[in-house]
């Protein structure tokens, strides 16, 4: 016959407390460190060159090729009513379609950095991407090839144009630097809306001014 | 053996009622080091933001590099307009006055190339590529042309491109610009 406990009988189950005292220290300890070590505000580095004729000794690449390459001379002027995007030194007089582009300040005064942005687009897709002509090893500023520390060589488009990358900025003198930065932030890349792709347009500002 | 007095009863009940329940306090510290492990950047900034310099945003991706550096104010914030030399976060000496580096040159003058030099800059950026090239001799250590450059974001482009031009004719032809990340 099989035993059975009597109802009378309670088990009170023992209520087992974990010892939180080590893990509280080590997050005491933990989060003022962290608290003073974090980078709040995230700097960048913006890089900029100096059209070749100012450029001193520390840039330039010397490179030789046999036959000059067509340049595509891609100019952003901006002025007091608006902004200019032009190729081939296409200028506002130019009838040739998809070489000259003006694009005026929104009414707040703002310049039209997006509009910008999808002429270069345009132009990337339409006039320098259909010239590309494969890959091509990459140069150092000093004219020295380039590798990766596995040793392979780093490979970077070759395009039909000599200055495929090269955006030249133009600008009063009064532009203050906040509006340069954004209009070089337009001139670099597109980021798709839907898919927040990235697509490189132009990464190489070189910075004058037209008398 | 002697029964335990009422004030050594009273003293053991109170022990035992001193348990704070910490699991409120876990759940709090919990997820601020949750958060703060997530926004930790492992790599140690290389550049310290000037005091009174309101930079401007961009969306780069670059993150800075130590190089030689310089501080281009407009005075908006520090009411100090000029080029200043910048060593870990502070103005360290004033090489070019709000003056000089805000005098627009019209005219003949705007074609003379000194017009657009800043002097105090030029002799600055003179000393510094030479001591980076004895460096260079003596421990191999490349000089790039490499420099970093703070300008507040209301300055004006004529002021950069001066800066941008004296930097190219003293060797430093790699200006990099620094910018707070707004993405």
């Amino acid at each position: 016959m099989a035993f059975k406990p009597s109802d009378k009988r309670k088990y009170v189950s023992e209520e087992a407390e974990l010892n939180l005292l080590p893990i509280l220290n080590m997050i005491v300890v933990l989060i003022p460190l962290l608290l003073t070590s974090s980078e709040w505000v995230r700097l960048g580095l913006l890089e900029t060159r100096l059209p070749p004729a100012a450029a001193g000794g520390g840039g330039g690449m010397a490179t030789e090729q046999e036959q000059p390459l067509p340049k595509l001379s891609l100019l952003v002027a901006v002025d007091q009513e608006g902004v200019a995007v032009s190729v081939f030194g296409a200028t506002s007089t130019t009838t040739e379609p998809g070489r000259y582009k003006y694009f005026p300040r929104n009414p707040t005064g703002e310049l039209d950095f997006a509009g910008v942005n999808q002429e270069l687009l345009r132009i990337r897709r339409e006039i320098v991407k259909p010239s590309i002509k494969g890959k091509e090893q990459a140069f150092d500023a000093a004219g020295n090839l380039r590798y990766n520390s596995d040793g392979s060589p780093i490979m970077v488009d070759a395009y039909g144009f000599d200055d495929a990358e090269t955006v030249i900025i133009s600008a009063p003198n009064e532009l203050p630097f906040q509006q340069l930065v954004s209009l070089l932030d337009a001139t670099r890349r597109w980021k798709d809306p839907n898919s927040n792709e990235i697509e490189k347009l132009f990464p190489t500002p070189m910075m004058g001014k037209i008398n | 053996m002697a029964a335990p007095t009422n004030m050594r009863k009273l003293s053991a009940r109170s022990a035992k009622e001193e348990n704070i329940p910490l699991a409120s306090m876990m759940d709090i510290f919990t997820n601020m080091l949750l958060f703060l492990i997530m926004s930790y950047s492992a790599t140690g900034l290389l550049v310290n933001q000037v005091d009174q310099l309101e930079l401007p945003q961009s969306n780069i991706d670059t993150s800075p590099r130590s190089t030689v550096s310089i501080v281009v104010d407009s005075g908006q914030l520090s009411g100090t307009p000029g080029v200043y030399a910048e060593d870990k976060g502070k103005r360290v000496q004033l090489l070019d006055e709000g003056s000089t580096l805000l005098a627009v040159a019209s005219g003949a003058a705007a074609q003379d190339p000194a017009a657009m030099t800043l002097p105090g800059l030029q002799q600055y950026l003179r000393g510094v590529a030479v001591e980076l090239r004895v460096r260079e001799q003596q421990l191999g250590i490349p000089f790039d042309g490499q420099i970093t450059i703070q300008a507040d974001a209301a300055v004006d482009y004529n002021s950069i491109l001066k800066v941008l031009k004296t930097c190219g004719d003293e060797q430093f032809a790699m200006t990099q610009f620094v910018v707070i990340k707004s993405e």
